[in-house]
């Protein structure tokens, strides 16, 4: 799958050459045919872009709430500066600089690449602590860590006056030693767009765009967001910094104000307005609070004037369009005007859709992996919350050829076993050990990457990804980390299920029985030894859920894997199960064939009441 | 003929000279409207706004037009460069620029010395650089901080604390406050950090100095107004009795909307607003004329004297031309201006001016001292 | 011991007002998980409330309820115009929104009063010193811990006695649960930002006190301040609001007094540090926000 170049490669390149057309296009005409402040505002648009788009880099792969990459641009504008300015005019503005900075000059591009190296360190730190923190989508503690990177570097700058020039005049280039003409910004902007859309389509960018979706269901297929969350904020934080560079050299003079509070929400404000999850939406975003600024600071200028409406023409229309544009997405709107739109996918799902899609085949057989004999067992499990006890002694095994059921009451611990297995919960005492291996209290990615792949009892998919790009996500995290494993394709597995004529929508567009299908192929995409299903048949019909005894036993043998799962449904647990453990109380009170199971006086006491029939008994 | 502002000042508005003819020399203002600049630009355009019709009323610089045009600058620097642009292509011969120098230094990035700027309000001293055309029209903090340690020696005070924040203004008024006392042979016995703007509470500070030795004879600050009034009634709270001096921030934030609290208070400032002074003038003409007083006569005052500058450099050229205006500028001597009388010596863009000091007497200013 | 008495005195005086916004922004934080970087909003329109009336000539006590009703008020307007509409959106949606509402309110001052200050007199004993064994208590101080006691205790009251008050814990504790309980979002919701609008009306009151000052940014550092001690208390929780308040006012003053000349700007950033390493190192510890997703 990674073998698409149109898709991953040629796609991005020629979308990023329109979409860059498109806007230079754009700017070029406007600037044609008017004063010499439209190059201004072309200038300082562009280099927003340059911004926004580095922004989006992170937050709109991550899904993490970031207000600190411009104290990240201040960093490296302040670096760039100090590097580049004249050590004569250094004399004059900063002649105490530490370090003996005041006497180095570095030519832009060199003092660029400084402030790269600089800005990265700092990039490290944080993202070491973003990550240390559990950063995920709408994760406070990364608002707030980022929040106070911001803080701190404004502070810094506002009183190490040595370095910075301080609160109010901060450092500048001599005059008309500034940034001339536009050819750097547009190379620099072309490449920030070319990075930005590429690394959407690497491993690691599609891998940072699951967890986005889902951190827990990334994280039960294999996928540790850390690595991709840091790669993505230093990516990111490289293009903030040379949008950064370039918007001091534009303007010729920073201050600590600069790299604020403001710019920061002006830049969110472009990232949502257009759209974080793309990039064509942020520079639509950029563009459009752009011209919407612009056309307030020219309503309420000394060209316009009405005498009655004077009140209002006035000082702070920008901000009430600022404040409304942000109010008005996030009510109306909060994906943004494109949400993840892009050209050449857009182009490319029309081509798709005129092409009849052909019905699915039979699931072809793919050469079916060794049959395994491992085992899975989880060995006198106990685990107790504040004062009371779900688990007591509970033990289970699995071997790699069975499906296995697990019932019990409501409450009787079958959810808190497989939060056990799936390490998402770490038992007070007991082992859990799949394959040889010892899983016990091991992170639920690390879990998935030793073979166990659990299911969600309320359906975590990677709801804006597509179908296909679900599973792909899963296989992407087997390829490293179960490269061992032989596993069958994506396209076999979807159909497999019956749902590779979906594959192009989105997953939260599916319904229900769909959507629980894709779940149990995108766990099986990761090449599990055991796939651990909680609840496949919840809020199915009865038919659907019949049919799903097949869907499961199919995919498991597509992936010889083991399973051990969890319902509600006994039609579906004796149709499908080898053997069944029963739990009650935390304790497993009876193991066996269904029949045994069904005929288990402790089982029935179990379930007085309630209806543990054999499926046809009426 | 020249140009003769008593007879500008006195002109009625109802009662025109037939309107000028000639080519306009227009005048741009970057003025910061919607930020904490707006304390002295909001006034500084109104005013400028007055004055220009005033001259105009009087049948211009002799038969030219003035026509002045307002951006607001917004408090941001890229709003900033691009109304300074549009000032440009609109063809301005000279520009009034907004009182902080992070809007003053990228207006300049755009001007690149080919139009005159003349900072209105501002005293920052970096701000000035005749060879760039830029221009303060107020006195710089230099000025103003050694005139406060000037007053303050005459007075025979011979100790003093500061109150000061790392940074220009906040920090180099104290600066230089403490060179020129110190120098004059005065004590700073203590400087005391804080954060300007935004601090409301200096309990910590004020026990602090109640267990100084003796009480300083003054405290020299550039604080805002209302952060020198909960100072003062803080210390006063500790039993600390001393005088306050601080800069012209003091009159620019509100100063004598606080009453009682800063009673006693001296600071520096632009003019004083004698009876029949221009800056009376002026200020009571504009009320006349608008139903309003300006927030800040001494900021009116200074706009005026922005464009009596550039109307000076016009009469000596006879140009348009900003580069040809903007060179006569810097050479300007004893320009009669609504705040006094304006030179700029030899090399700098500083204005010679007399620094007045007020003492706040029954809630008005009373002048205390004249410096230079 | 008397120097280490007194910045505890001053400390608790500071950090009573902050613990009020901290309580506001924490209750708001419990039912609908949102961060409210506009409860500043609340401060400003109070401040401009006290400068219109205190132009006509009212006195200060008219003003204090005045701004306790308009603080109140405009939680509800804020509520209605923006918060209701995000209410079950990513925190992402929530916090950009309360940032468009404090651009929003900001921008109508500007526009209808102008972008400079205005000032208005202080109450006359407001710097009226008492000294205790050599320790300076201002009259202001011991004001404000009493009124702040006072409030905190009918909060307790509100919270603990009141059915309105087991809604609003029962939905902070688990907002869905307590939904499908049965409890009326809309009521608990609306009731919080008064309770909120309340609780920072009065600490707009002893703010504007000794402020004195009307600007479109008055709001701005009070609600750093509340947001800061809300985060060090762990954001959802009342109690916790409450110390952290009471923490910041202390650090403030022990830096204040302590650190060395030219880092006293840094105490804000200082602060901001430490949360942030809190949340590093330690975001088990900050129950609410990390209360585990339900699997």
């Amino acid at each position: 799958m990674s073998g698409d170049p149109v898709r991953h490669v040629l796609g991005p390149i020629l979308g990023s050459v329109a979409l860059f057309g498109l806007l230079v296009g754009g700017a070029l005409a406007y600037t044609a045919t008017g004063g010499a402040a439209r190059d201004d505002l072309v200038t300082q648009m562009l280099i927003n872009g340059i911004m926004v788009v580095g922004i989006g880099v992170y937050v709109g792969n991550t899904g993490v709430m970031s207000f600190g990459h411009i104290g990240f641009g201040a960093i490296a504008g302040y670096t760039f500066a100090v590097l580049a300015i004249s050590p004569e005019r250094k004399a004059q503005i900063i002649p105490d600089a530490p370090f003996g900075l005041a006497d180095v000059s570095l030519p832009p591009a060199v003092a660029v690449l400084v402030a790269i190296g600089v800005t990265l360190v700092a990039a490290v730190v944080i993202g070491l602590g973003l990550t240390r923190s559990g950063a995920r989508t709408g994760a406070i503690s990364a608002a707030v860590i980022t929040l106070a990177l911001l803080f701190v570097v404004h502070e810094v700058a506002r009183n190490w006056t040595d370095l910075t020039g301080g609160g109010r005049s901060g450092i500048s280039f001599s005059l008309g030693n500034k940034l001339e003409g536009r050819t750097w910004i547009y190379v620099l902007l072309f490449a920030s767009i070319l990075v930005a859309r590429l690394f959407r389509q690497t491993r690691i960018g599609r891998l940072a765009q699951a967890a986005r979706e889902d951190d827990l269901a990334a994280r039960a297929v294999g996928i540790d967001p850390a690595t991709q969350q840091m790669v993505a904020l230093a990516l990111s934080v490289v293009i903030v910094a040379v949008g950064s560079a370039l918007r001091v050299y534009a303007l010729g003079v920073i201050t600590p104000r600069f790299f604020f509070f403001e710019y920061t929400l002006i830049t969110l404000a472009m990232l949502i307005v257009g759209g974080r999850n793309s990039v064509t939406g942020a520079l639509l975003g950029v563009v459009v609070m752009t011209i919407g600024l612009e056309a307030m600071r020219y309503v309420a200028g000394p060209d316009v004037n009405v005498a009655a409406l004077d009140w209002l023409l006035r000082d702070g229309l920008t901000g009430i369009f600022l404040g409304g544009a942000m109010l008005g997405f996030m009510i109306f709107r909060s994906s943004g005007l494109l949400d993840d739109w892009e050209l050449d996918a857009w182009l490319r799902r029309r081509r798709r859709r005129r092409r009849s899609a052909r019905p699915d085949a039979a699931p072809p057989a793919g050469e079916l992996p060794p049959p395994q004999v491992n085992s899975l067992a989880t060995s006198d499990v106990t685990v107790d919350f504040g004062g009371f006890r779900a688990l007591e002694g509970a033990h289970v095994e699995v071997r790699g050829d069975e499906v296995v059921g697990l019932i019990g009451p409501n409450g009787a611990g079958k959810t808190t076993l497989l939060n056990v297995m799936g390490g998402v919960v770490t038992p007070t005492s007991g082992r859990c050990i799949a394959a040889g291996r010892d899983l016990t209290g091991a992170s639920a990615h690390a879990v998935a990457r030793g073979g166990l792949v659990r299911t969600f009892q309320n359906l975590r998919l990677f709801g804006s990804l597509t179908v296909q790009e679900n599973v792909e996500a899963a296989a992407l995290m087997a390829e490293r980390h179960r490269a061992e494993r032989p596993g069958p394709d994506v396209e076999s597995l979807l159909r497999g299920v019956g749902i590779w004529e979906h594959r192009h929508r989105r997953a939260r567009e599916l319904d229900y029985g769909n959507a629980r299908r894709l779940e149990l192929v995108r766990a099986a995409a990761a090449r599990p030894d055991f796939l651990l299903l909680d609840e496949p048949t919840s809020g199915m019909s009865d038919a659907e859920s019949l049919e799903m005894i097949d869907r499961v036993r199919t995919t498991a043998a597509a992936v010889g894997a083991g399973v051990l799962v969890i319902d509600h449904d006994l039609n579906f647990i004796i149709g499908i199960c080898d053997r069944v453990f029963t739990l009650d109380q935390g304790k497993i009170i009876a193991v066996g064939t269904p029949a045994e199971i069904q005929a288990n006086p402790l089982v029935q006491a179990a379930y007085l009441g309630s209806d543990l029939r054999t499926p046809g008994e009426t | 003929m020249g140009f003769d502002i008593d007879a500008v000042l006195a002109a009625d508005l109802n009662d025109c000279a037939p309107a000028p003819t000639g080519d306009p020399l227009k005048i741009g203002f970057a003025a910061d409207l919607s930020d904490l600049g707006g304390f002295a630009d909001a006034p500084a355009s109104q005013a400028a706004g007055y004055f220009i019709d005033l001259i105009n009323c009087t049948g211009g610089v002799n038969g030219t037009p003035l026509e002045l045009t307002i951006q607001n600058i917004e408090g941001d620097p890229d709003v900033t460069q691009r109304a300074a642009q549009d000032l440009l292509d609109a063809g301005v011969s000279a520009i009034l620029g907004p009182p902080f120098p992070d809007f003053g230094f990228p207006l300049l990035q755009v001007t690149a010395g080919q139009v005159p700027v003349l900072f209105v309000a501002s005293t920052e001293p970096t701000l000035s650089d005749p060879a760039q055309l830029a221009f303060l029209v107020a006195f710089d903090d230099t000025a103003q901080a050694s005139a406060a340690a000037e007053f303050a020696l005459d007075q025979g005070w011979t100790t003093a604390a500061t109150f000061s924040s790392p940074g220009p203004y906040f920090g180099y008024n104290p600066e230089i406050f403490t060179e020129v006392f110190e120098a004059g042979g005065g004590t700073v016995i203590a400087d005391y950090n804080y954060v300007p703007i935004e601090d409301v509470d200096f309990s910590s500070q004020a026990n602090e100095m109640a267990n100084l030795d003796a009480p300083p004879d003054v405290v020299y600050s550039a604080m805002l107004a209302f952060q020198a009034a909960i100072l003062r009634g803080q210390l006063d709270g500790v039993g600390v009795e001393t005088r306050f001096l601080i800069t012209d921030a003091f009159e620019a934030t509100g100063g004598y909307a606080e009453g009682e609290a800063v009673e006693g208070f001296y600071h520096t400032t632009h003019s004083f607003p004698a009876p029949g002074s221009r800056v009376v003038i002026l200020d009571e003409g504009f009320e006349a004329t608008t139903g309003a007083a300006l927030e800040n006569p001494s900021f009116g005052g200074l706009a005026a004297d922005a464009i009596a500058m550039v109307i000076d450099a016009f009469l000596r050229t006879g140009s348009h031309d900003p580069a040809v205006i903007g060179a006569a500028i810097a050479e300007a001597q004893g320009v009669e201006g609504v705040t006094g009388v304006l030179s700029y010596p030899g090399g700098s863009g500083s204005p010679e001016k007399p620094v007045y000091v007020h003492q706040v007497v029954d809630g008005q200013p009373s002048l205390a001292a004249t410096i230079g | 011991m008397t120097e280490l008495l007194q910045q505890l005195v001053d400390g608790i005086g500071r950090g009573s007002i902050y613990a009020l916004l901290a309580l506001g922004i924490a209750v708001i934080f419990g039912v609908m998980h949102l961060v409210n970087f506009a409860h500043g909003e609340l401060i400003t329109v109070s401040a401009y409330v006290g400068y219109g009336l205190f132009t006509l000539g009212l006195h200060w006590w008219a003003l204090v309820p005045a701004i306790l009703a308009s603080s109140m008020l405009t939680a509800l307007g804020i509520e209605f115009a923006a918060f209701r509409w995000v209410r079950n959106s990513s925190d992402f949606t929530m916090v950009l929104t309360s940032f468009g509402v404090h651009f929003v309110v900001q921008a109508l001052f500007i526009m209808g009063v102008s972008a400079n200050r205005r000032a208005f007199a202080r109450p006359s004993w407001l710097f009226e010193t008492v000294s205790v064994g050599g320790v300076n208590l201002e009259v202001y101080d011991l004001v404000v811990i009493g009124v702040t006691l006072l409030t905190l205790a009918g909060t307790v009251w509100l919270v603990r006695r009141t059915m309105f008050g087991m809604t609003l814990r029962a939905a902070a504790d688990d907002f869905e649960a307590a939904r499908l309980m049965g409890v009326r979002s809309n009521r608990v919701i609306r009731g919080a930002f008064v309770l909120s609008g309340a609780l920072a009306g009065v600490a707009a009151v002893f703010w504007l006190m000794r402020t004195g000052q009307a600007d479109p940014t008055a709001g701005l550092t009070p609600m750093l301040k509340g947001v800061l001690a809300a985060l060090i208390g762990g954001l959802g929780s009342l109690g916790g609001a409450v110390v952290g308040g009471l923490a910041l006012g202390l650090v403030e003053v022990l830096l204040i007094s302590r650190l060395p000349d030219g880092v006293v700007g840094l105490t804000d950033g200082m602060v901001f540090l430490c949360i942030a390493l809190l949340f590093v190192f330690r975001p088990q510890g900050i129950v609410t926000i990390r209360r585990a997703e339900r699997v």
